[in-house]
């Protein structure tokens, strides 16, 4: 009797459900919290599971930086084998959700003429945006009504939403990044 | 004809009432009154940190602060409604492995109303949400921690700066007060200064520049050295003591010598 009910302890333990919906300890996914995307639909975090993910903090009206983020990441998904450049899902996150509005996003993403079914934009209040960038140690900082100073970080989610490398400044080089993209697939 | 007029009479009563409700709703939000917490005047505030070589001023609007740090009493109620942030159940990205340890060996209520201490960053943000209100921003803590007893700008006074300094230089051994029995300043706010450092829901803009086109946009200007030359005002380095402290925190570190209090924007 004794050794059923441990073998029934073991099967649940290490059935696949359970693996399946255990995150690991360090993923950024245990912040509950419910996004939108540039379409207005929501996206609770743990949605963002099952796929590994580029994942970068930005502002639509930001005039310096960002564009630079953007053409990174892009030249990231270039070096990469071709079905992996255009299946990758790269997530933005907006650090300004007051003016970045799920209209101006999805103009944003036009206009730079990013693929929705490859690229994302996601919005929430301003506490869940700070906890957000602290679990991905982004820093930012409004220095004008029109103007957020921030960190420069592209980073690789594994599809737990385990942190596996970032890019950290526009100046580093990428080759780390694609290495560690390609062998997570 | 009878019910039209009582029917156009409803309506005209029914709307009577919504407008006094209106009116009402106003007249709350001028007076507005939230429990435990007091109304601190906005005004203009100067950050310890020069922008391009200016000092510049900051216009802080008008917010409502918890009048005392959050207790450990408090933060266990929290704790046992929200079971996720228990320290044996809470994920190690939102908290280190000193997370509520102080509380392990517990005499019943001897810490009651001493201030929380060992909570991350993380804990105290959702402890404040659960509240509905959420951490000051580091303009709003640091402009209510400019008043003394009795003036909101006591932070000019030579006297009080020192006094503030001779609180930090106090080695951290003796057992924290309870939370009513601290300095109250001019905001009726006790325990600003002198008892524990505090959590805002901006650490993590300590260290950013104007120039985010440099890497991470690492402040030199606030490294070792050439630090005090930016700052407008060199002499209060209490102030600095709390920027250092932000700038080299992280989200998930607990440390005995930190707690918080929340804030509403209105």
């Amino acid at each position: 009797m004794k050794f059923l009910r441990s073998l029934f302890i073991l099967i649940l333990v290490f059935s696949p459900v359970t693996l399946a919906n255990q995150l690991p300890a360090s993923s950024v996914y245990h912040f509950d919290s419910a996004w939108m995307n540039q379409n207005s639909q929501t996206r609770e975090i743990v949605e963002l599971r099952g796929e590994a993910r580029l994942v970068a903090f930005i502002y639509t009206y930001c005039e310096h930086t960002c564009p630079l983020i953007i053409s990174k990441i892009k030249d990231v998904l270039h070096s990469l084998p071709r079905d992996l450049a255009t299946r990758m899902p790269v997530t933005l996150i907006t650090l300004d959700p007051v003016r970045d509005t799920p209209d101006q996003m999805k103009a944003y993403l036009l206009k730079n003429s990013l693929n929705e079914k490859q690229w994302e934009i996601l919005t929430d209040n301003k506490e869940d945006i700070r906890v957000l960038s602290n679990l991905f140690g982004v820093k930012y900082k409004a220095m004008s009504k029109d103007e957020l100073a921030h960190s420069n970080v592209i980073t690789l989610l594994d599809a737990d939403g385990v942190i596996l490398s970032q890019l950290r400044g526009l100046n580093e080089d990428k080759k780390s990044l694609i290495d560690k993209i390609i062998s997570s697939f | 004809m009878k019910r039209v007029i009582f029917l156009y009479f409803g309506l005209w009563v029914s709307q009577v009432v919504v407008l006094s409700d209106l009116f009402a709703s106003e007249a709350t939000t001028t007076t507005q009154v939230h429990a435990g917490m007091v109304r601190i005047d906005g005004g203009s505030y100067q950050p310890l940190y020069k922008e391009n070589g200016k000092a510049r001023n900051v216009t802080v609007e008008p917010f409502f602060l918890d009048q005392f740090q959050v207790t450990n009493r408090e933060f266990l109620l929290f704790v046992e409604q929200y079971p996720k942030w228990r320290a044996n159940q809470v994920s190690p990205i939102f908290a280190d492995q000193g997370y509520l340890s102080h509380l392990d060996s517990r005499s019943v209520s001897k810490q009651d109303n001493q201030p929380v201490t060992y909570v991350s960053w993380y804990a105290a943000m959702a402890y404040c949400k659960a509240q509905g209100k959420s951490l000051p921003s580091t303009e709003q803590w640091e402009f209510a921690a400019q008043a003394n007893d009795i003036s909101p700008l006591g932070i000019k006074s030579a006297k009080f700066k020192r006094k503030i300094l001779d609180w930090y230089a106090k080695p951290a051994t003796d057992p924290l007060p309870d939370v009513h029995d601290t300095e109250v300043n001019y905001w009726g706010v006790y325990g600003m200064h002198g008892v524990v450092w505090e959590q805002v829901s901006d650490f993590n803009s300590a260290l950013v520049t104007g120039e985010s086109r440099g890497d991470s946009a690492l402040d030199k200007q606030l490294f070792c050295g050439s630090g005090a030359t930016q700052a407008a005002d060199p002499g209060d380095y209490a102030a600095f003591m709390r920027y250092a402290l932000r700038s080299s925190y992280a989200a998930e570190y607990t440390l005995a010598t930190m707690g918080f209090r929340c804030v509403k924007d209105r």
